[in-house]
């Protein structure tokens, strides 16, 4: 029987080995009949970190993921998860993977820990282990006090914890989460991000796909951007994004409007409930430049910040691109 | 791959995962309940039209009433069992669970076997509970436990058959409407349609044909009759009468012709129809068909007598060269199992014949007592060998090909 550790158990020992395999893919390429869901995606997941994988919708997120869970085979390309060959060693690779899909079904008339068990036994575990595990991830997921109740009664965002429990419950290696915070309340999506984090200092690769990029961006160490089944090459459209908008927000607006006049910086009114004013600067040495020359002309400045996360503003631009 | 990795524990988890969901459902009790209580009805009625209004004896009924709920369940099963067999992929598949299941340890044909058990015991239950009716025929008498065993182990057996064929429609349909519309029309055919295709393929065999009987011609007939006669006027014999002379057995054409139906070419129809086979396996004993005269007439054995005659079938003639009891003249010639023959006069002596020649039929073929139920345990064995196969096929990943309109999660 392996080993389970607890979820959040830090590493034995200071990392000393080869870096441990995470996700490969080279050049992957999938088709359903006439339709092209994934046309060319390569990128990598190192292992012990976030992964964020960000694309509109149709992008090939959920059809990629699939793949990298051993579900589906790929026309074309090579996939290495876990150090295992997908198209030799989907098996192996598999019952690393711990995969969460976007609609998540349950037995509706089997309790939490019926469940949890279930796919505990499905991955090998003995009766009474997998009994131990299934309630040992339920408290995990603050899910304790359903452990007896029919799934079917939880509220949306209590089942993708539970979709999440059952993705962990054989302590797999590789995570592949689509759309996990998708019904989740603010307290459970903070839980869910110390989760992830946890994981991947546990030495775990966690891929997420997820629409709420501002979440993303606090966690991902890493993005991977899909179009219209391509991967993008990020840098490039960063260097594209040359001008972004800047919110600048002092203690007296008259006088940071003056300044901003003086100096002949355009400059709009932000929101309609503040007095904040949005100006466009090519890069972060303008706004440290402008920052160092606001202060010294004594314009009480408290707040200054990018309009957008910075995931948003790629993800934007890609969706700019499509036009 | 790991297709075909069989693991013990793999399918007992698959098991109690779908037990554990058919279980708890409340209908599935009160299904069971009405079940039992209709059978107890129809058992009523059974009981009711053969004994009382017909005053047959016990033993009677208990042949009526033991083949009539034999047929009954097997009918109800063969209906039962798609309900719990044709949903078993694809319902999980639409409650999104089969791909959470699929990326497990478990192999495709650990899924496809806990699957097709759970349906299969789930589906015995509605078996298991018309025991005690059956019981009650054994206690009428007539019915032996022999039989009961029998028409038991067909019905779990052709139980099972039907749940690996829902097993493989609920496995290559999208939807579990469609699925169960495929299983109950397979059991159609097999129970139907496959009886109208035999009964119209035989139709079409059917041909006139100049009769001829293989037989002792008139003047071989006459002089071995004379010497019976002498032998039995005799007072002192020393010796057991001759032998009937059947090496000078020959074709004698009988002048007119007569309509032939050849069902030797279509019987093999009526095989996977798991009717016949219950039937077949379990009727109680009938004597040969020669005798025109059965022990029973019970649904069961006029079911196995028709498909046993239909595979020997008809010929333009008979065989009246002593493979089964003959006349010659008065005299009653009946074949012994050593060769001898026992020949009674018509003043009702029996005495047995010195042995003679073995006699020689050009209608060899199948016999009234080879059983045809074997064969169509295996036939059914490969359809749900097939099914079972499909079903695996379908189960494996990683997915190469998809259908259109099935998604993987």
């Amino acid at each position: 029987m392996t080993d389970y550790p607890a979820l959040s158990s830090p590493p034995a020992a200071p990392n000393t080995q080869p870096a441990v395999p995470g996700i490969f893919a080279r050049n992957v390429r999938r088709t359903f009949g006439s339709v092209l869901a994934v046309a060319d995606v390569s990128f990598t997941a190192p292992a012990a970190a976030v992964t964020a994988l960000i694309g509109p919708n149709g992008s090939g997120k959920t059809t990629l993921l699939l793949m990298l869970a051993g579900l589906l085979r790929p026309d074309v390309g090579q996939i290495n998860v876990a150090g295992f060959d997908m198209a030799r060693s989907s098996y192996e690779a598999r019952i690393r993977i711990g995969w969460m899909p976007d609609t998540l079904g349950t037995w509706d008339s089997l309790t939490c820990a019926e469940i949890l068990t279930g796919y505990g036994r499905a991955y090998g575990m003995s009766k009474a282990f997998a009994t131990e595990r299934a309630h040992f991830m339920l408290r995990q997921l603050f899910l304790a006090e359903y452990a007896n109740a029919p799934a079917r009664v939880l509220s949306r965002g209590q089942k993708q914890r539970l979709g999440l429990a059952r993705a962990l419950v054989h302590d797999p290696q590789v995570v592949l989460l689509d759309e996990p915070a998708s019904g989740l309340d603010p307290r459970s999506r903070i839980e869910l991000r110390d989760l992830l984090r946890s994981l991947a200092d546990a030495g775990k690769t966690v891929l997420v796909s997820s629409h709420v990029l501002s979440e993303l961006e606090e966690i991902a160490d890493h993005s991977v951007f899909l179009q219209r089944g391509q991967s993008i090459d990020v840098r490039a459209i960063e260097r594209n994004a040359t001008v972004r908008g800047w919110r600048l927000e002092a203690l007296d607006p008259a006088a940071l409007q003056a300044f901003l006049n003086s100096r002949n910086l355009p400059w709009r009114p932000g929101s309609a409930a503040t007095t904040e004013v949005i100006v466009n600067l090519p890069d972060q040495q303008a706004a440290l430049a402008l920052l160092r020359e606001a202060v010294a002309a004594g314009v009480p400045l408290h707040t200054i910040a990018p309009v957008s996360g910075r995931l948003e503003e790629t993800y934007l631009s890609l969706d700019g691109e499509r036009q | 791959m790991n297709t075909w990795r069989l693991s013990f524990s793999g399918v007992a988890t698959v098991l109690s995962l779908e037990l554990s969901q058919r279980i708890r459902s409340k209908k599935m009790y009160i299904a069971l309940g009405v079940w039992f209580v209709f059978m107890g009805f129809i058992t009523w009625l059974i009981n009711q039209f053969f004994y009382a209004a017909l005053y047959l004896e016990a033993e009677g009924v208990s042949g009526w009433l033991f083949s009539l709920i034999t047929l009954f369940v097997m009918g109800m099963s063969l209906l039962v069992a798609p309900v719990f067999s044709a949903s078993a992929i694809v319902s999980d598949r639409e409650h999104g669970v089969l791909a959470t299941l699929q990326a497990t340890k478990l192999s495709a044909v650990e899924i496809a076997a806990g699957k097709l058990l759970a349906s299969w015991l789930v589906s015995l239950a509605f078996v298991v509970v018309t025991i005690p009716y059956v019981g009650y025929a054994v206690w009428l008498g007539g019915v032996s436990l022999q039989q009961v065993a029998v028409a038991t182990a067909v019905v779990f057996i052709e139980v099972a058959l039907i749940c690996t064929i829902g097993l493989g429609w609920s496995a290559i349909t999208s939807r579990a409407v469609i699925s169960t519309v495929f299983t109950y029309l397979s059991v159609a055919f097999m129970t139907v349609i496959t009886l109208i295709i035999f009964a119209t393929a035989t139709a079409m065999t059917v041909s006139d044909e100049q009769v001829s009987d293989w037989e002792l011609p008139l003047s071989a007939e006459r002089s071995y009759v004379a010497d019976l006669n002498a032998w039995f006027a005799s007072s002192s014999n020393s010796a057991a009468p001759p032998a009937p002379p059947w090496e000078q057995c020959a074709w004698v054409e009988r002048g007119y012709s007569s309509s032939i139906a050849h069902t030797e070419y279509t019987w093999w129809l009526l095989l996977v129809n798991p009717f016949v086979i219950v039937a077949d396996a379990a009727a109680s004993p009938t004597v040969p068909l020669q005798d025109s005269v059965l022990d029973s007439t019970d649904p069961l054995a006029l079911i196995k007598l028709g498909v046993r005659s239909a595979r020997i079938g008809d010929a333009a003639g008979a065989d009246n060269c002593g493979a089964s009891t003959t006349w010659l003249g008065d005299y009653r010639i009946a074949p012994r199992s050593d060769g001898t023959f026992t020949i009674t006069s018509p003043d009702g002596i029996a005495v047995i014949s010195a042995p003679g020649t073995k006699p020689t039929s050009p209608f060899a073929g199948y016999d009234i007592d080879d059983p045809v139920w074997p064969w169509g345990m295996a036939s059914n064995a490969i359809i749900a060998a097939a099914f079972f196969y499909l079903a695996v096929r379908r189960l494996s990943v990683p997915y190469g090909v998809l259908p259109s309109g099935q998604r993987v999660a």
